[in-house]
């Protein structure tokens, strides 16, 4: 997310987002991952929604905390975030420690964070995917 | 709380607390739509994986909640330990990819539970 968004990397992105796998769910315990689930693509499964869940401390549910911290800036909140609940198609709720919930799109972001949150949700989505290849084989 | 209420609780947040601890959250996108003057095509894509299966026209979500927990019963699950439930039932209850399914799967993560339909 480094680049600037220009039409033609928004375009990119658009239809990168497009694709699945897609974010259905994560929620979490106090500051932990607790759970993520994706709805996979279909070259790695026709069902819809696969569940990771997450027991101990191991590298992927801090890497997408990492993420979700990131999200949690880019869309101003000051709680952290304990659940993102996939809405169909391209929208989200977004909810907060103290109860409070966003949801995506909205006129009260722009549309750049909206990509970059999209985006951000994606890359979670691929991790959680590439994981279920792992402990597949 | 009552079948009405349930309409109130935001989309992902919990619907009900059964008395094992499991929680039943909402999810908004299996919930039904108006299908009336859909093509195939248009039904196919807004109950397809993108989309979410959806339950049938004029199921109330304490029905939802209803298939959820029976399934949740029939399979003992127990709180902190993941699962993931299906079950078929007699009569249609929802629509998958454009088609009317029988079969209801339960994802439950070890705190939070949810039922979609899916193709068998």
């Amino acid at each position: 997310m480094d680049k600037e968004l220009t039409a033609e990397t928004m375009e990119a992105l658009t239809a990168a987002c497009m694709e699945l796998p897609w974010l259905d769910e994560i929620r979490m315990n106090v500051d932990h991952v607790h759970a993520v689930t994706i709805i996979p693509s279909d070259d790695v499964s026709t069902e819809e929604k696969l569940t990771l869940t997450f027991a101990g401390e191991t590298a992927l549910p801090q890497r997408i905390s990492g993420l979700m911290q990131t999200i949690t800036t880019e869309l101003g909140f000051e709680q952290p975030i304990t659940a993102i609940v996939h809405g169909g198609g391209a929208g989200y709720t977004f909810h907060q420690a103290n109860g409070c919930s966003l949801s995506i799109p909205t006129d009260d972001i722009s549309a750049k964070t909206y990509l970059r949150v999209l985006f951000l949700l994606k890359e979670i989505s691929l991790m959680a995917q590439a994981q279920f290849i792992v402990n597949a084989k | 709380m009552s079948t009405n209420d349930l309409y109130d609780v935001p989309d992902g947040q919990t619907l009900v607390v059964l008395g094992t601890g499991i929680e039943i959250v909402r999810r908004r996108k299996h919930e039904p739509i108006h299908i009336d003057g859909l093509d195939q095509q248009q039904l196919a894509s807004r109950t397809g994986k993108k989309s979410g299966s959806k339950f049938l026209p004029g199921t109330r979500l304490d029905q939802i909640v209803s298939y959820t927990e029976a399934i949740l019963t029939e399979n003992n699950a127990a709180l902190n330990t993941s699962g993931t439930y299906t079950q078929t039932f007699a009569d249609h209850v929802g629509i998958a990819s454009g088609v009317r399914v029988r079969t209801i799967t339960v994802l439950f993560d070890g705190r939070y539970a949810h039922a979609f339909p899916v193709a068998p």
